[in-house]
């Protein structure tokens, strides 16, 4: 398996733990004792910083194709 | 006066049941806990910036940025889980109860209900130096009667005003006015 390969394997994994654990933060933040306003702006930083990293990810992995 | 979105898990308030305060714990708990992870969030950064690139291939240097992303990936999820942890282990007092609502983890939740007719004794510890500067320590709450239902919030907010609130109601419930 090429390095590249195993980048974009290893991206996919933790693109799915990423989502998996958004969905239950998400939760969380949405069900329990906490005003709508706060709980938009936990999830929009979470996930804008998420997928700032994600792409860096696929960006790098793409490169060495 | 709450926010109407705002919904902590088992607070129903009884007939003639009004919230006299909401507390989080201080924010230097917080701060206590993310500075670790902050630093191990922007660590690989730093050592980045001070290794000699110009003898690295452009796939190696490739691949270290994609790990430094995935490390901080993984740091960006926790930071974020202490947080909500943070956030939801919340200190409720009524004219009637107190509320300890703790948040162990992100799957286990820990509801204590103390009536405020049965408090009686409040106990204010503020040990230490950021506890004496940053007005902050723990509070214990002992109630009436056996089966271990004390309540016990540590790094609150000005411990001693809340003891005073808490006081003032047991007060008013032992000794109403005419």
């Amino acid at each position: 398996m090429s390095t590249a390969t195993f980048l974009f394997v290893l991206l996919f994994v933790f693109f799915i733990a990423f989502m998996i654990y958004s969905a239950i933060l998400l939760y969380h933040w949405f069900r329990f004792a906490m005003s709508n306003l706060v709980a938009t702006a936990a999830a929009f930083s979470y996930m804008g910083l998420g997928f700032v990293l994600l792409f860096i990810m696929l960006t790098m992995a793409t490169s060495l194709l | 006066m709450l926010p109407a979105d705002f919904r902590p898990d088992g607070l129903v308030l009884l007939p003639g049941e009004t919230v006299v305060s909401v507390m989080r714990k201080h924010w230097f708990i917080l701060f206590i806990k993310v500075f670790p992870y902050m630093l191990a969030f922007f660590l690989p950064l730093v050592i980045f910036a001070f290794i000699p690139t110009t003898n690295l291939s452009q796939s190696l240097i490739a691949t270290i940025i994609f790990f430094i992303a995935t490390w901080m990936l993984i740091i960006l999820m926790v930071i974020y889980t202490v947080w909500t942890l943070y956030y939801l282990d919340i200190w409720i007092v009524t004219n009637k109860r107190i509320m300890d609502i703790e948040q162990l983890a992100l799957f286990n939740r820990e509801v204590k209900t103390l009536q405020m007719n049965t408090v009686q004794d409040v106990q204010v510890d503020v040990s230490g130096i950021f506890e004496t500067l940053l007005h902050f320590g723990t509070l214990r709450v002992q109630t009436a009667g056996t089966g271990g239902t004390d309540a016990k919030i540590v790094g609150i907010p000005d411990p001693a005003l809340e003891r005073d609130i808490i006081m003032q109601i047991t007060s008013q419930i032992h000794n109403p006015g005419p």
